[in-house]
């Protein structure tokens, strides 16, 4: 299958050139589809100094529909689900707006950005970003002390 | 087993400040938080039957029966209220794939039905049906399909006889738009008999039911979520994602040699769909919008949509249109294109009365329901009369009716 060779394609250039703060494996030799990613909070944001385990999946479509990416840690922000799924919120990824040549580093990183700037008006977590809006102080409280108690 | 759900749900949401802590998921409470006054308001109340139905704990109750389910969820200080219920159907418009009989299903049936029954029988307060309303200009030249039932009943939402509930309205228009996408014709009534609904609910339901993807039945908060991610998605009526291309399109696009100018400045360039290096020299399929790409990788891409996948721009070079307009519309295979602008209609009629969840009710079932409908003498009968509907020709066409209806434009 086409998609297989492509993914291989993308896994062996992240694996040799990762982007920064990124490191990405299978999660099982076997399966092409199922990534481990470790995300590194980004210098400058309340995740700093935290790992993040992201779950990365692709579809047998790949790359004609999008892949979906989730924080099997648990992570305080407005674009990622708190429950036990930990989607993440990316404009990019919804099936309508997917472009077969978006690559999954370029998926990652924009994951990672977004750690260091929340799009509140595109939140799933409605309350955090609410409190991102207006009272950022205590937001990087809650942020920085879950990545410690979580991602560390 | 195969299994198929009806669901209905509310979210409200008081002008409440937003809560510390997570949400969390809880049965039915019996101490309702005082500052929401709609929390344990049941739109089913006063309806009879529905109460009988809820003192039988086998029927309705969480957990209890395998065929029904349903679910209370509401934010700790009340902020949100959500209720779902499930009814399941163990395949009862197909014999065979029942498994064996089960004494559940015919009394769900039989509850089922009498809860649509009551909702589609006259309501006492009630919309007067089509021949009552002597400011409608029926005459005789009136087309033949006015007498269908869902526009004949009056829409409750926009009468001035309502006093009864919001959601009545709501179960009730729900139910003219299914009717209509499944074909009225076989569920319509003759004219002035106002006899027990009965049969027109029960094919409705095995309509609906025989329709209904396994995976529409929810059993928890997850899976609700994901059906209610699956209906935002579609609202509206119009996906934002563009149609496939039809194989002329496809395979009339031209081909071209890879030259030293589609290299680039680094003489590397890749297939973006595949990733592949190509090379100098190899034929590859050009866009209008001058991307190319493999031919087996753009037409993987284009029988699904008919736009570049790097840029988004329309493959038909000729056509300004995006996609899913007017000028390039979606055509769903084995439907009749007229119905569509029907649904259309009464999707923006909808949509103006602020129920944009039934339009993508009615959108998610009915590209399911229209290749099913059946090819009896009927069923051709019913998409011609449908044809005439969207008919320019005939007075205004159907968009004018209801415009003239209703007192709204556009």
């Amino acid at each position: 299958m086409g998609s297989i060779k492509r993914i291989s394609k993308e896994l062996t250039e992240l694996t040799e050139s990762p982007p920064e703060g990124i490191t990405v494996e299978l999660a099982d030799e076997s399966n092409v589809y199922e990534w481990k990613v470790i995300m590194e909070g980004p210098e400058g944001s309340p995740y700093y100094n935290g790992k993040f385990l992201v779950k990365l999946s692709l579809p047998t479509e790949y790359p004609f529909k999008p892949p979906t990416v989730s924080f099997a840690t648990k992570i305080y922000h407005p674009n990622v689900t708190n429950d036990e799924k930990g989607s993440m919120c990316l404009g990019m990824l919804r099936a309508d707006e997917w472009k077969p040549s978006s690559k999954i580093a370029a998926v990652l990183q924009f994951a990672r950005q977004l750690l260091s700037e929340p799009m509140p008006d595109d939140a799933v977590e409605g309350r955090i970003a609410e409190q991102y809006k207006t009272d950022r102080g205590r937001y990087e409280e809650v942020a920085r002390e879950w990545t410690r108690k979580h991602a560390s | 087993m195969p299994v198929a759900g009806f669901g209905s749900g509310m979210i409200e949401i008081p002008p409440e400040p937003p809560s510390e802590g997570s949400p969390s998921h809880r049965a039915d409470s019996s101490s309702p938080p005082r500052d929401n006054p709609w929390v344990d308001h049941n739109p089913w109340e006063r309806e009879p039957q529905e109460s009988q139905e809820r003192q039988n704990p086998g029927l309705l109750g969480r957990g209890i029966s395998p065929f029904s389910s349903v679910h209370t969820y509401r934010s700790p200080n009340g902020r949100f209220s959500f209720i779902s219920s499930a009814t399941l159907d163990t395949g009862m418009a197909s014999g065979q794939r029942n498994n064996g009989p089960n004494p559940i299903v015919p009394m769900m049936i039989q509850s089922f039905d009498t809860l649509l029954r009551s909702l589609m029988e006259p309501n006492p307060h009630g919309y007067r049906g089509f021949g009552d309303d002597p400011s409608h200009p029926q005459s005789s030249t009136s087309p033949d399909w006015l007498e269908d039932d869902h526009l004949t009943g009056g829409h409750p939402g926009l009468s001035p006889h309502n006093g009864d509930g919001p959601q009545r309205i709501n179960i009730s228009e729900i139910m003219d738009a299914v009717r209509a996408d499944i074909g009225v014709q076989t569920m319509r009534r003759a004219r002035g008999n106002r006899g027990p609904a009965t049969p027109h609910a029960l094919s409705i339901l095995s309509a609906i039911l025989n329709m209904t993807r396994s995976g529409d039945a929810v059993y928890s908060q997850e899976e609700l979520d994901r059906v209610i991610t699956e209906l935002v998605e579609n609202t509206g009526g119009t996906s934002t994602a563009a149609p496939p291309a039809s194989d002329a399109a496809i395979q009339a696009l031209p081909k071209k040699k890879v030259n030293e100018e589609m290299m680039g400045s680094e003489g590397k360039a890749v297939c973006s769909i595949c990733m592949d290096n190509v090379e100098l020299g190899l034929e590859v399929t050009v866009l209008p919008c001058t991307h190319w790409f493999h031919f087996d990788c753009i037409q993987a891409w284009l029988t699904q949509h008919d736009t570049c996948p790097h840029c988004r721009r329309s493959i038909n070079a000729n056509t300004e249109a995006g996609e899913g307009t007017s000028e390039n519309p979606v055509v769903i295979q084995d439907s009749p294109e007229q119905p569509r602008s029907d649904r259309r209609h009464s999707s923006s009629r909808t949509m103006r009365s602020g129920r944009s969840s039934l339009s993508s009710f009615q959108s998610r079932l009915s590209p399911r329901i229209s290749p099913r409908r059946s090819p009896t003498p009927e069923g051709g009968e019913s998409s011609n009369r449908q044809s005439s509907r969207g008919d320019s020709s005939s007075g205004g066409g159907f968009a004018t009716w209801l415009a003239n209806r209703f007192g709204n434009s556009s």
